[in-house]
């Protein structure tokens, strides 16, 4: 769903595209999700899961090229969460945001074996060059080089849980 | 309905307790279609073969089921208009289907702009699934 964690370039900036946002689905939303937003302004959480659509997408793009190519592509996992958010300026109706992804960190997941974490920070920016959201988040990327240990293999095959076996394991 | 007394609760900065709402396999696959189409958060056979076990509903949308229940509680009554940002924000554990989520909220930090509500929430099966403070405009500032 994505490369793997070792071809993952840092500090490069990646279009994820753009997205209008119409008076319809800013209803929508609002309905359904977020009740304090109010008139022609897009809740702030929208603005937020558009610009992780966006991202989700252009990872299912990078997948589809490496697969065309005849690699094999990398799996995304999901996210612990992110220290700030912000969405400085409202996203109003007929606006169209453009959302870039930088990875401004990677490393290999202490808590995860066979995992990295990559910090993606992602902007979004009106035509008129306003900045409506900054984001930088974390998420976990499988790791292609990695062999696990003799000790990882076995509680892989006891759990057949093997990453978070330990904390699944109380509902099981 | 808000009552004098959960409304001082409010005010005074104790904890409002949030929910529960039930997640629904469909809930969370709707949101995944629109949002998050990742496989864990669409597909049970994909999502068993996933980090997470099992179908999960998306952490965005976590959030979104958030701000719905701080509206239907009785923070709901505090002059708000839309999130400003959102700080310390942990996805701790996954929301499966069939999972009643409820939780608490307190205020936070607050300034001339912005008013902060620092937020909990929790799914019986998971204990603590999300913990984040959210920072909504004034009224007044849109």
């Amino acid at each position: 769903m994505t490369r793997w964690f070792e071809d993952v370039e840092t500090d490069v900036p990646y279009p994820l595209g753009r997205h209008h946002f119409t008076h319809d689905e800013i209803a929508e939303f609002r309905a359904a999700y977020d009740p304090f937003s109010a008139g022609a302004v897009a809740s702030g959480w929208h603005v937020a899961a558009i610009g992780h659509r966006l991202m989700v997408d252009t990872l299912a793009a990078e997948s589809a090229r490496l697969t065309a190519a005849g690699e094999t592509p990398g799996v995304s996992g999901p996210s612990p969460g992110f220290n700030r958010l912000s969405l400085p300026h409202p996203v109003r109706a007929g606006d169209t945001v453009a959302y870039t992804l930088v990875v401004t960190h990677k490393r290999e997941s202490k808590s995860l074996p066979g995992w990295g974490l990559l910090i993606n920070h992602i902007i979004g920016c009106t035509e008129s060059g306003e900045t409506v959201y900054d984001v930088e988040v974390a998420a976990f990327i499988k790791r292609r080089d990695f062999t696990p240990t003799l000790k990882q293999r076995m509680t892989m095959t006891l759990t057949r849980l093997p990453l978070l076996g330990k904390w699944l394991a109380f509902r099981r | 309905m808000p009552g004098p007394s959960s409304r001082s609760d409010a005010v005074s900065g104790q904890s409002t307790p949030l929910g529960p709402v039930l997640v629904t396999e469909q809930m969370i696959v709707h949101w995944a279609r629109a949002f998050d189409p990742l496989p864990f958060h669409l597909d049970r056979q994909a999502a068993r073969q996933s980090l997470l076990g099992d179908l999960a509903a998306s952490g965005w949308h976590t959030v979104g089921l958030a701000l719905r229940l701080i509206k239907e509680s009785p923070l709901g009554t505090l002059p708000l208009t839309g999130v400003a940002g959102v700080e310390n924000l942990k996805w701790l554990r996954p929301v499966f289907p069939d999972d009643r989520v409820s939780g608490e909220a307190r205020r936070g930090p607050e300034d001339t702009q912005t008013i902060s509500l620092v937020v909990t929430l929790s799914t019986p099966r998971s204990g603590p699934v999300l913990s984040a403070t959210v920072r909504f405009f004034r009224s007044e500032h849109r």
